[in-house]
């Protein structure tokens, strides 16, 4: 091989590897977690909602325990579908350190009378579009539901979920706490 | 040399068909909010019918039930809604509701008989609600439509 095809061959691996970087650098960006402002993921979780007896409540009122908040409403299909699974883990991990809380994207009456028929045991609080606009800035970037997080003592994001969480997830977590 | 430029080519053609599937898949979810996967468009026409047409992206569908329609600061009333024919669709906790995907044409009969005051203009509220199939739904959504002008109509 003489001079001319070596330069060949050196300039046209270098492109090569500027595009494979540049693919997959791409790839591993657009698959990671969105970035997410501290400042604004501490305000979302200082935002006000009434409870179901009507008491003014934040995400942040539960601080010192690990945190699966999940965003829901009564008119999803998939978000009811997941609420027995919430109550069973509920009371199953009743002496670790985790709290799950509801923020219902709905209407108050609706939210009541499905929380008792289904006796749901863990803290609902009720919001509208601010509780949808909370949900984006925890990183629910389609702005459906259910949006599920995983908060830790401190209020830092340790996971997220968009859509039904599968069981298997919540329960990797809770065996991280024990 | 030839043969190092080929094998050289084949490395590079594969590394880059690895990694194309999932740069379409990531793009395409993330940049949409539930408003980009249900696009209206309206026309109204002189015999007083408005015409909406839902594109929905193949990716998600509308709840019949979820339609609502208003005219907003005027004696002009809905007077009849021509809905086209629903699908079937099985919801576990809901029981068997009608939906529509692809495009929907929902045509609303407008009657005027009641304006005192006639307006240059026309405003309709349309609300809709939907679900995407991997498993998540978006808040009820509203549209208002506004027509500018409506000659000989009001």
């Amino acid at each position: 091989m003489n001079n001319n095809g070596l330069k060949t061959l050196a300039r046209r691996s270098l492109i090569t590897c500027v595009v494979i970087g540049s693919v997959v650098a791409g790839i591993l960006m657009s698959s990671s977690r969105p970035e997410i402002d501290e400042l604004a993921l501490k305000g979302a979780q200082q935002a006000q909602f009434q409870d179901l007896n009507g008491k003014w409540q934040q995400i942040a009122s539960w601080s010192g325990s690990y945190r699966i908040v999940n965003f829901w409403a009564t008119w999803c299909p998939p978000c009811i579908e997941e609420i027995p699974l919430f109550v069973g883990l509920q009371a199953e991990y009743a002496d670790r350190n985790i709290t799950f809380i509801g923020i219902a994207v709905d209407e108050v009456a609706r939210v009541r009378g499905f929380a008792s028929d289904n006796k749901i045991n863990y803290p609902i609080l009720i919001g509208s579009g601010d509780a949808l606009r909370v949900s984006e800035i925890l990183g629910n970037q389609r702005s459906g539901l259910p949006f599920t997080v995983f908060l830790g003592p401190s209020g830092d994001l340790i996971d997220m979920h968009s859509g039904a969480v599968p069981e298997a997830k919540i329960r990797e977590f809770a065996d991280k706490i024990r | 040399m030839t043969r190092i430029f080929v094998v050289y080519r084949c490395i590079v053609v594969f590394c880059i068909l690895c990694c194309f599937p999932q740069l379409g898949l990531s793009g395409e979810v993330a940049a949409h909010g539930a408003n980009e996967f249900y696009k209206l468009s309206a026309t109204l026409s002189t015999s007083n019918k408005l015409a909406l047409t839902y594109n929905i992206d193949p990716c998600c569908y509308l709840y019949k039930r979820g339609f609502s329609f208003q005219v907003l600061g005027s004696d002009v009333v809905v007077s009849h809604i021509s809905l086209p024919e629903s699908l079937r669709h099985n919801d576990e906790f809901f029981g068997d509701v009608e939906i529509y995907r692809g495009e929907v044409l929902i045509v609303l009969d407008l009657d005027f008989s009641r304006v005192v005051v006639p307006s240059d203009s026309l405003s309709i509220a349309a609300e809709h609600q939907g679900c995407a199939d991997e498993g998540i739904c978006f808040l009820p959504d509203r549209n208002v439509v506004r027509f500018a002008t409506l000659p000989g109509l009001l």
